[in-house]
């Protein structure tokens, strides 16, 4: 699927592509800095979910799967020397949808499914599926050098 | 709805898919195929005929020419990946669709441990593996070697 077509707020020139398509990992590991993240599923562990959090869709539980890599809630999406961000998507039902990662420079970067990393802006990638709905949420944590 | 009727080569079949829009797949017994065009999901159908070998190959890699181009999207659910319809139909083909998923698996490793999971009932998956989708693939062609289907 074209990207103009799943997230029509993108702005051609804003957006640029950062890696090939990788079946491999996720969003959610690539934001999390550990690519065997996953996504919560109930049985037997074929993702890896951490210990801590519960293997629910919710947000509360993204948060807590998020802290066990360093992540603590913060407030805002500014950039912050030293400091690395994360954005949690949810759709209209409060259902985790994505999650995106800041970049030193401000921008940020998305694994879009299976398909490739993308930089964006933030909110260029909110919207009704197939976007990533909103923001619910901003977690951050010391930027590693 | 447009029909197109193909005899049943493989390559055929998958050139159609490509072109998209392949939405009803019909096979029958001695080899001829049928795929039907729409975008209604009420209209995806399989039929039940018993298939010879050479119709579960094809079945098969129709079904995982479709899950791949039609989970190959922005969204990054895995339950999206593994209930898509197609996945969910090769699960459903049983026990049969084990070495041609090992086979596929050993091909390109992919999201292929939630239906072998499913088919046999083993889970071969050390815990340090879970969500290492190579390591994961690992494991089960080691288990696929150990059981004689590779």
């Amino acid at each position: 699927m074209h990207l103009m077509v799943a997230f029509p707020q993108i702005v051609d020139a804003d957006c640029h592509q950062t890696s090939p398509q990788d079946r491999l990992y996720n969003c959610i590991g690539y934001a999390a800095g550990r690519r065997q993240f996953w996504w919560p599923i109930p049985g037997p562990p074929l993702t890896f979910w951490p210990i801590t959090a519960p293997r629910v869709l919710t947000v509360a539980a993204f948060v807590t799967a998020f802290a066990s890599v360093g992540y603590q809630p913060c407030d805002n999406e500014g950039l912050e020397d030293g400091i690395e961000k994360i954005a949690l998507f949810v759709d209209g039902n409060g259902i985790p949808t994505h999650a995106a990662k800041q970049l030193p420079d401000g921008m940020w970067s998305s694994k879009l499914g299976k398909l490739e990393d993308i930089t964006h802006p933030l909110r260029q990638v909110e919207g009704p599926p197939p976007s990533y709905g909103i923001v619910a949420c901003f977690m951050s944590r010391p930027r590693k050098p | 709805m447009p029909e197109v009727l193909i005899s049943s080569t493989q390559s055929a079949i998958v050139a159609g898919v490509t072109t998209g829009h392949v939405r009803l797949l019909h096979f029958r017994t001695g080899g001829a195929i049928s795929l039907m065009t729409g975008e209604d999901e009420a209209d995806r159908d399989v039929s039940l005929h018993a298939p010879d070998t050479d119709d579960l190959a094809i079945r098969f890699g129709v079904l995982v020419k479709i899950w791949r181009e039609e989970t190959t999207t922005p969204s990054s659910s895995y339950i999206d990946i593994v209930m898509h319809w197609a996945y969910q139909r090769i699960i459903g083909m049983g026990a049969v669709a084990v070495p041609m998923i090992l086979a596929e698996l050993r091909r390109e490793p992919d999201h292929w441990g939630w239906a072998l999971e499913a088919i046999t009932g083993d889970h071969p998956i050390p815990p340090e593996a879970a969500g290492d989708v190579e390591a994961i693939a690992a494991a089960w062609l080691a288990w696929g070697d150990a059981h004689g289907l590779l």
